[in-house]
């Protein structure tokens, strides 16, 4: 990404009183607002879910690349209720 | 056997006691059921079921002298097995022949006894016929009426058995793809079916995952389930319970109860809400979810703004899918919204929000609650029996988007214009201003006080706040009070009605308590007429009764009973045209209508509304309907001729909506209209051979997003009730905008892909100065308040694009924050809407005087008004007055109305026109702007009734001591010097000032004055009408009745469209009877505030 993130700007024009660390590494709650860390946490969710469960992940990641399109509804389903370990 | 069930409950199982009973048995079981399985396939034995064993052994010891053990004893003896099995069996059949007895004899309303009961159609709700001689009046029954107090949240939603119940109810029938639900209840060939009262079994308007749902909240994994939720539904908080019905009546159950899935929606996020950070795992399902594959994040920002016109369901869904895609989007609405706190906000997205932990620091009590007008129709039109903190949470989870922002008192067409929009920079104008004009049902005196449309009875009371204890709102209701229509607004506004009064009298006795002591009682009585005094006498009688039962409630430990009360006074009547089968609250929301009956109220079927009868002071008193006949051969009506009176002293009418079109109203020819001119015709956009997208009018059957309108590559589209296809609730504006979001995304990919390469830095600047220019734009604040004479007040104010679009004759409506309102005394000095019209505007500086004569609360609270106070200034409405040319122009202007006339009599000599002036005032002490007068006119007369008279500074000008009918016979008969004009010239009189004032011109033109006058001139006055919203055909508050004098025709119009109204026409008498719907409010707030303002020292 070219420029500063919305993530950046919030830095440098506010003191973060209200921050804090969320549990996961490398996130805080203000990181909850900026696209940039929303992708980089979504990137970790499926990380995640690779690692203990490869079968779903590969589902899943299949089903999001496709946006969903195409997809029968019992299908789409089973990749949405099944859990990740 | 309930005895030997305690005695062992007491006894063995003591660690179930903290639970109720059903939750107790419950456990029980569970442990013996556990023990039974390891007994009977000789498992390995656990701790628990070991100690479950043990547990029976002691507790038999305990109690083989007591019920248990001979019921024990009985038991073993037909049990087949030995030992701990033997053991364990027995209590088992102990417990299942106690369950056995509880459920045939249907004494415990217990979930694990519940049966789901079959469904007639043709009675989803419980009535009873207690009338003989009006069969067709019937109420809810006895054992059902339900105290409600005021308007606290009525229906807490449930508990979680509750919704825990209906998920098991569930079938979770999507893995055999049998959803309806979800996706609708289908023919084999496709179609919808329908129920048999005929509704199309559409299923959820969002195709919801439901069944997947229940089945993450049946695995006990509430943010699972609410993950799935927000996929198709992101904005949740503003659906599920006592809001859309549409997937139970698509349920696969459709013979017996469906399956509570808005119950069930709800309770998951309720649930999700009230974990710790709760409101922020809900708020970051909406901008982050990686099961959503369509948006399983949010985009950075893409430099494309869009202007979301209006900010209800339809309009705030819309601003979540575009902010989510990148669009920064601008949400405007007419009505005031109030801000939330930076804190909580992060100053509007720019730094980092304080996070919500506990989600009771961001709700309240209903009737405590800051009425903040973000949700639209959601929060004046939808009662208390939906938390309407929820709109909080959609407010505070959308205020927070650093792309986003809401600007209350905007009115697309008046304040901003399409073509403003686009100079400041917006790509794409989307619409979603909802419903619009009120159906006016035909009566014989029709509109006479008392007589309102529902709108404006639901808007006063939930949106100005005439239900909170501390506001100074008028809202005049007297019983018996009657309902028109059969729809939910009906319905809703009869059960307010019922839960207002007491709320209303019981405020009113308070306030007179105080003033009485304050100032004496012959004081206060001597400001009431006597019709007001007998009214108020009722309504303190009716006070006190409401004080004593609360009383009486308290001491006795219940919830008071004012259900009686309010039927003995009366009470509160729906009356429909057709059968309550019939009725679209049946047919679409029985469950409201029994919970309606559930209040209190009365229902009346097959009565066709035919005259509003008034008593001698004019108000209504009663109204007289024509029985209908149903005959069952045809489904039809048939007039039977028997007329029967129902007394009313209240009418609300609720006969339905046109969708919201006025732009195309007021600037003909933007827009296509459908065929029968009331929704936008639908467009899609189609690229032709120039490549650019262009506007295709739609297929009959197929749907489209898009207006006609397509200039310079720019194009407006449509959504919520505006839209033919997705008008008629909540859920279903919320659907157009999750379907019509990608087309406006499409319309610019091409744009987006081009503009990739621009630095997000550079990006961001676009949106930031437009944020910063419409703040500078949209927003009001007090300069300066200025008194003018000791009872009007010049306020003016800093709204460049309000003061920019005004025009003479035109009008703004004015209001303080509720955030920002002082409280006095436990009242919060809150505005209603004041209709003022713009004295003079400053373009350049961006100022706009509006005068105020100080003459009722909310007038009064604006010389509180601080400088540089923030306010909400809505408009211009109305429309400009016309201006003509080279023509002989007389203008009227009675105390106040001297203050719209300076612009108009300029506007007029700028145009070439000769103006002469007739200023009247009640003592010559009131007058102001006297050189704005005399720059604009030829020749001024000044009329005074009383006190000082106005010495002339013009050889022209003249004063007579009179009022101003006087003074023109005066002028016209010769007797006030020079004649500048000679009446005989003038082409065009404008009249402004009180209804008498303007009722006096009217019908002196056809006597003392008519030889001095050409036969064919014009006479306009502007109409002063009671006012709320002033968003023109929306609340329906101004409604002015019109009579055409040649033909005798009756008709009504909106004051607050057209201000300016043919003299001729006007009924001067249904405006003053009007004018004076809550005149005992008034006054009672108005010497509340005298008391106020000499106890804390405030000067008015």
């Amino acid at each position: 990404m070219i420029g500063i993130s919305e993530k950046e700007q919030i830095l440098t024009t506010e003191t973060i009183d209200y921050d804090f660390d969320l549990g996961i590494v490398g996130f805080k709650y203000s990181d909850l607002f900026d696209a940039e860390k929303l992708k980089e946490l979504a990137e970790k969710f499926y990380a995640e879910v690779e690692e203990k469960n490869p079968l779903l992940h590969e589902a899943l990641i299949k089903y999001i690349e496709n946006r969903g399109i195409g997809y029968e509804q019992r299908v789409e389903s089973k990749i949405l209720s099944t859990k990740k370990n | 056997m309930t005895l030997a069930l305690q005695e062992i409950r007491n006894t063995a199982f003591s660690e179930v006691l903290i639970h109720d009973e059903e939750l107790a048995v419950a456990d029980i079981t569970v442990k013996l059921l556990e023990a039974e399985e390891i007994l009977a396939k000789n498992l390995e034995m656990t701790v628990s079921a070991q100690n479950t064993v043990n547990k029976i052994k002691t507790a038999f010891d305990k109690l083989k002298d007591k019920s248990f053990g001979k019921v024990f004893t009985q038991f073993v003896n037909e049990t087949e097995e030995t030992g701990e099995l033997l053991q364990v069996k027995t209590v088992l059949q102990l417990l299942e022949t106690w369950s056995a007895i509880q459920f045939f004899g249907r004494k415990k309303k217990w979930y694990s006894f519940k049966v789901p009961h079959t469904l007639d159609y043709q009675n989803l709700v419980h009535i009873v016929r207690a009338s003989e001689k009006i069969p067709e009046l019937f109420h809810g029954t006895e054992e059902e009426l339900r105290r409600r107090v005021g308007f606290k949240l009525t229906d807490d939603r449930g508990t979680l058995r509750d919704s825990l119940y209906e998920v098991d109810y569930c079938l979770i029938c999507h893995e055999r793809d049998k959803d309806s639900c979800s996706k609708g209840l289908h023919e084999k060939d496709g179609t919808l079916k329908k129920n048999p009262l005929g509704i199309k079994l559409t299923g959820c308007p969002l195709n919801e995952k439901i069944s997947e749902m229940h089945l993450m909240k049946r695995q006990g994994d509430s943010i699972a389930s609410l993950a799935l939720v927000t996929i198709d539904n992101p904005m949740c908080a503003g659906t599920g319970h006592r809001i859309c019905n549409d997937c139970m009546k698509g349920c696969i159950f459709q013979k017996q109860e469906p399956v509570n899935i808005p119950l069930a929606e709800t309770a998951t996020l309720t649930d999700a809400l009230a974990l710790p950070y709760g409101f922020e795992i809900y708020s970051l399902l909406t901008r982050w979810n990686p099961l959503n594959a369509k948006r399983p994040f949010a985009l950075p920002y893409n430099g494309k703004n869009v202007l979301v016109v209006g900010l209800g369901p339809a309009g705030y869904t819309l601003a979540h899918y575009l902010l989510n895609e990148g669009f920064g989007v601008i949400g405007v609405d007419g009505l005031k919204i109030e801000s939330l706190s930076d804190e909580w906000t992060g100053k509007n997205g720019k730094a980092c929000p304080r996070p919500v932990k506990d989600i009771t620091e961001i709700t309240a009590e209903l009737d405590e609650r800051i009425l903040s007008g973000f949700g639209g129709v959601s929060e004046y039109g939808i009662t208390v029996r939906w938390d309407k903190n929820f709109l909080t949470m959609l407010q505070l989870l959308l205020t927070r988007r650093k792309r986003f922002r809401a600007y209350g008192g905007v009115r697309f067409g008046g304040t901003l214009t399409i073509e403003d929009a686009w100079k400041f920079g917006f790509d794409h104008i989307a619409i979603a201003t909802g419903a619009g004009r009120p159906t006016i049902v035909k009566m014989k005196n029709n509109l006479i006080r008392g007589i309102r449309q529902a709108s404006d009875f639901l808007m006063a009371l939930q949106l100005t706040g005439a239900f909170k204890k501390d506001t100074l709102s008028n809202l005049q209701v007297r019983l018996p009070a009657v309902v028109i229509g059969g729809g939910l607004t009906g319905i809703d506004t009869a059960t307010e009605i019922f839960a207002y009064y007491p709320v209303q009298v019981e405020k009113m006795l308070e306030k007179f308590e105080q003033i009485t002591e304050e100032f004496g009682e012959d004081k206060v009585w001597e400001r009431f007429d006597d019709e007001e005094i007998s009214v108020l006498q009722e309504f303190l009688e009716h006070g006190k009764a409401i004080r004593a039962e609360r009383q009486r409630a308290e001491e006795v430990g219940e919830q008071p009973n004012f259900i009686s009360l309010v039927q003995n006074w009366g009470g509160v009547s729906l009356i429909y045209r057709k059968r309550l089968q019939d009725s679209p609250a049946y047919r679409l929301n029985h469950e409201e209508v029994q919970k309606a009956l559930e209040e209190g109220i009365n229902f009346v079927e097959c009565m066709n509304p035919a005259e509003a009868v008034p008593d001698e002071f004019g108000a209504v008193q009663a109204l007289i309907f024509e029985r209908l006949n149903y005959i069952a051969e045809t489904g039809k009506f048939e007039n039977t001729g028997e007329m029967v009176e129902f007394l009313a002293r209240t009418v609300c009418v609720a006969a339905g909506t046109s969708p919201n079109v006025i732009y195309e109203k007021e600037k003909p020819g933007t827009f296509k209209l459908d065929e029968w001119k009331q929704f936008f015709q639908p467009f899609i956009l189609q690229k032709n051979g120039d490549g650019n997208f262009h506007a295709v009018e739609t297929e009959k059957g197929e749907t489209g997003f898009f207006t006609s309108y397509e200039h310079d590559g720019k194009f407006i589209s449509y959504y919520g009730d505006n839209h033919p296809q997705y008008a008629g609730n909540v859920v279903k504006a919320m659907a157009s905008a999750k379907d019509g979001y990608p087309k406006v995304v499409e319309l610019f990919a091409n744009e987006l892909a081009e503009r990739g390469k621009l630095p997000q830095v550079e990006r961001d600047k676009i949106f930031d100065n437009l944020e910063a220019t419409l703040d500078e734009q949209f927003r009001a604040f007090v300069v300066k308040v200025e008194r003018l004479t000791p009872t009007i007040v010049d306020v003016i104010v800093k709204a460049p694009l309000q003061a920019r679009k005004f025009e003479p004759g035109q009008f703004y409506r004015l209001q303080n924050f509720e955030t920002n309102a002082p409280v006095v005394e436990g009242t919060r000095l809150m505005m209603e809407g004041l209709a003022l019209t713009g004295a003079w505007v400053n373009e350049e500086k961006g100022l706009l005087s509006m005068i105020v004569l100080e003459m009722g609360t909310s007038s009064r609270l604006v010389s509180l008004l601080k400088e540089g106070e923030e306010v909400l200034v809505m408009g211009p409405t109305g429309t400009p007055t016309e201006i003509p040319e080279n023509e002989t122009v007389l203008l009227a202007g009675g105390g106040l109305g001297n203050a719209v006339l300076f612009s108009i009599a300029k506007a007029m000599r700028e145009n070439n026109n000769r103006v002469i002036y007739f200023a009247g005032y009640r003592n010559g002490a009131d007058l102001f702007k006297r050189e704005e007068i005399e720059n604009a006119t030829d020749q001024v007369i000044w009329a005074t009734d009383f006190g000082d008279e106005i010495e002339p500074q013009r050889e022209q000008d003249a004063h007579f001591r009179g009022n101003i009918v006087q003074a023109m016979i005066a002028y016209a008969e010769g007797k006030l010097g020079e004649q500048k004009v000679d009446l005989m010239d003038v082409d065009r009189m404008i009249a402004i000032g009180s209804d008498r004032m303007m009722n006096a011109i009217k019908e002196t033109r056809y006597t003392s004055l008519k030889p001095y006058l050409k036969e064919q001139h014009t006479a306009i006055g502007s109409i002063n009408s009671p006012m709320q919203c002033m968003m023109k055909e929306v609340c329906a508050q101004c409604l002015q009745r019109h009579v055409n004098p040649h033909t005798g025709e009756e008709f009504f119009v909106f004051s607050c469209f057209n201000q300016d109204q043919n003299l001729d026409f006007v009924d001067f008498k249904n405006l003053n009877d009007r004018l004076r719907a809550n005149s005992i409010q008034e006054k009672l707030s108005n010497l509340w505030l005298d008391k106020i303002f000499n106890d804390v020292g405030l000067k008015s």
